[in-house]
């Protein structure tokens, strides 16, 4: 029995706790009676001992054998690492469950602001007569269309409910002009219109099933609908934005789309388009 | 190791060949040098029961005895010897115990009374306050924890290390190190009563 073996197998300490075996114990008896270093741990071990047993405080330390023994033996890296995968059982799918069910609310309320957006112009229609395909107000011209891709969804969904609670909207009647005639088409909004509606009459055709409209300013195109279908009383209904169309001079062209794809001239409605303040 | 031990056996059969020619100062020596190693093994083996030092003293009264009448053959193992001396004297001291009976009055004048007087008593508290003050001031809780564990509640050192996610080697190191801060601590406070 040397010391290394000794030291690490706390022999002095099993010894005196009287936890060694006969046969080790007087193995290690016979080696520590004259061997100075052992003699001096076992002397300072034993003092230990006698000293704080009896006299441990209560208050630092809850003796471990009055304790629920799994409290005292569960370690603390253990329960930590219990504790983690718990929460990660429980937040992750919380955290997913969550998310889709945002996720779903959101493409709910962008849905139902779409269809009530879409149900506007129909009830237009029921009062006049209005276009099979909702166009797209500018979206050629300064971008608009990009800006009103970036801009938030419940921005756009706001404008949409904003148009549903407009009542009165203004139905502007364009007339195609005649050579040599002046403009005769005015539309004249104010801040509390945020929408309006304008009506072309076809002029008697009768021939094509649907129709090209365009809208140019000072020589610039920046609207265009294709695939435009007349309502029953032979007229088409567009609805816009009444912040798109700013004050200044418009031409909408309308051209015919035959069957083959051909395009025809039809009609040209130059019109003006004046804010009026509300002050 | 080997080389050691064959110089320990060479002086231990000199010391021993010097006690059996009379020399008082060899005796002297061979009592200091295995003196608390002896008592250290009575203690343990009588529960450091009163009757320890009376042992220990018979104990080295006996090996010079027999070491003068030629009855340790081989002097190299002369802590065998003492040893074996000393554990059949605590045998003997059992065996009296179990089958003594008192049968006169001046067996009974010979009982000594091991309850403590006074100053022992006082001394005794004060060391314990002492102690507690000692243990309530160490810093690591992980160290407190283990001499609780393991020199008081007595649990097996592979359980207090499982339990606490040691090695061994890092259990020894912090029983180490509490024994350490503790001596420290007492030794200060002592001092500074």
């Amino acid at each position: 029995m040397d010391h290394r073996y000794i030291d690490e197998n706390n022999v002095g300490d099993l010894y005196l706790m009287g936890k060694l075996s006969a046969q080790e114990r007087a193995i290690f008896e016979m080696h520590f009676i004259n061997c100075e270093r052992c003699v001096e741990m076992l002397e300072e071990t034993s003092s230990l001992r006698q000293a704080i047993r009896g006299n441990w405080p209560q208050e630092i330390l809850q003796p471990a054998s009055l304790l629920p023994v799994r409290a005292v033996a569960r370690p603390v890296w253990r329960t930590v690492v219990m504790a983690c995968l718990l929460a990660l059982l429980v937040i992750v799918p919380a955290i997913f469950v969550i998310g889709e069910m945002r996720r779903l609310r959101h493409e709910l309320e962008e849905a139902k602001a779409i269809y009530a957006a879409q149900r506007e112009p129909q009830n237009a229609d029921e009062k006049e007569p209005s276009t099979d395909q909702k166009p797209t107000p500018f979206s050629e011209r300064q971008g608009n269309d990009q800006r009103e891709k970036s801009e938030s969804n419940s921005s756009n969904t706001a404008k949409l409910r904003d148009s549903r609670s407009q009542t009165n909207t203004p139905v502007f009647a364009l007339v195609a002009a005649r050579r040599g005639e002046a403009d005769s088409n005015e539309i004249i909004t104010d801040e509390s219109q945020k929408w309006l509606l304008i009506s072309l009459d076809l002029e008697g055709d009768t021939e094509h099933e649907t129709y090209r409209a365009t809208i140019e300013s000072r020589g610039r195109r920046f609207w265009r609908a294709d695939d435009l279908r007349p309502n029953q009383y032979n007229a088409l209904t567009m609805s816009f934005r009444s912040d798109s169309l700013p004050s200044g001079q418009y031409l909408l062209t309308l051209e015919g789309i035959s069957k083959t794809g051909e395009m025809k001239a039809i009609a040209n409605y130059p019109f003006r388009v004046t804010k009026k303040s509300m002050k | 190791m080997e080389v050691f031990s064959m110089i320990d056996a060479r002086v231990e059969a000199e010391l021993v060949a010097r006690v059996m020619a009379g020399d008082e100062r060899a005796e002297e020596e061979l009592f200091l040098k295995y003196r608390r190693g002896v008592a250290i093994i009575l203690n343990h083996s009588t529960d450091n029961s009163p009757a320890a030092a009376d042992l220990c003293q018979e104990t080295f009264k006996i090996t010079f005895q027999k070491i003068k009448n030629g009855e340790l053959r081989e002097p190299g193992k002369l802590p065998a010897f003492i040893w074996k001396v000393a554990h059949n004297l605590v045998t003997d001291h059992f065996r009296k115990l179990r089958t003594h009976q008192i049968s006169s009055i001046e067996e009974v004048e010979d009982i000594t009374d091991a309850t403590p007087d006074q100053l022992d008593m006082i001394l005794e508290k004060e060391k314990a306050a002492l102690v507690r003050r000692v243990l309530s001031d160490m810093e690591s809780e992980r160290e407190r924890q283990a001499l609780y564990r393991f020199y008081i509640a007595e649990e097996n050192k592979e359980r207090v290390c499982a339990d606490l996610g040691l090695t061994t080697k890092q259990f020894n190191l912090i029983i180490f190190r509490a024994r350490k801060h503790f001596r420290k601590l007492y030794e200060k406070m002592a001092s500074g009563r």
